[in-house]
């Protein structure tokens, strides 16, 4: 290629660089900004970790209850479960709790994960 | 850069106005290309500079921070194009135009006047397809090298040389009819 041409092209390009129309475009970013960090800090920053906590709580109790029940082989004298209700609590906890580690996992992965220069984007 | 990109992480309102007056026109003009219409471009060019600043705690400064920057400003314009299902913008999605072009007259552009060279800049930016706009764009105004815009596009070096180098035939090729009519 020609110098002349590249120098053509740029030329070209440089003067088809169209301006922002919003006067106030920078204003506007800056305060999308500032709210979405207001947004981020006024978040319950342990929401996660108190649901994993909960469901742990949970799901070690109800797993000492189905424990004991399985190993007594009759229904306790504290509670009735002919229908099973305490096994089917045990499985929802369960679920409630892999869910609650995931996005705890997730969450925290990402805040770790830094952009390799070439592939991720935020 | 770097003293202004440290002050723009602690929020440093003079620094903020810097970055964001150095790159929000190109950003724009290749956002406005690729999504379409003005309203858009302007959200998405808004968004990626968003984006940049509220993670900017993750940059590792292994490339440039603008760099980081267009290829957001890329990848929000193919979301909202995703968004509005428009047209497709792969690579084979080329408009066309024969490549045996009229030699070019070198003096052609500063022969014209100051209307006619904006009407001609207009035609031209109007007329290039979207890939070939945004990596001339890159190239030229941006100053990005073929591996960066290969790192902002995801497309291969040697199709960013064939974006290129379409690109400028189209650019010569609007000229001389510009010139011609």
């Amino acid at each position: 290629m020609k110098a002349s041409e590249d120098k053509l092209t740029k030329k070209l390009m440089q003067k088809g660089v169209r301006k922002i129309p919003s006067e106030n475009f920078n204003g506007r970013v800056i305060h999308q900004l500032e709210q979405r960090r207001k947004e981020k800090g006024l978040k319950p920053a342990g929401s996660q970790s108190l649901l994993v906590v909960l469901a742990s709580v949970l799901l070690i109790l109800s797993g000492i209850v189905v424990y004991l029940h399985g190993a007594s082989g009759e229904s306790l004298s504290f509670i009735q479960d002919p229908a099973g209700v305490m096994q089917s609590l045990f499985v929802v906890l369960s679920v409630i709790f892999v869910y609650a580690i995931y996005t705890l996992l997730a969450e925290f992965l990402e805040s770790r994960g830094g952009w390799n220069g070439s592939h991720h984007t935020p | 850069m770097d003293t202004y990109l440290s002050k723009a992480i602690d929020g440093d309102r003079e620094a903020l106005d810097y970055l964001l007056d150095q790159h929000k026109d190109l950003a724009f003009s290749i956002a406005l290309k690729l999504v379409g219409n003005e309203a858009d471009a302007e959200d998405v060019v808004q968004e990626a500079f968003i984006k940049v600043l509220t993670t900017i705690g993750r940059f590792r400064k292994e490339s440039k921070f603008s760099t980081w920057l267009y290829r957001i400003v890329y990848n929000e314009s193919l979301r909202r194009l995703n968004e509005k299902s428009r047209e497709c913008l792969h690579l084979d999605c080329d408009n066309g135009l024969p490549l045996n072009f009229v030699p070019l007259d070198e003096d052609a552009f500063e022969k014209i006047s100051r209307e006619e060279e904006q009407k001609l800049v207009n035609e031209a930016m109007e007329k290039l397809n979207p890939n070939e706009h945004l990596v001339l764009s890159l190239f030229y105004p941006g100053e990005k090298s073929i591996n960066e815009i290969s790192s902002i596009t995801g497309f291969t070096k040697s199709n960013v040389r064939v974006l290129m180098h379409r690109g400028r035939r189209h650019l010569y090729d609007i000229i001389n009819r510009y010139k011609h009519a």
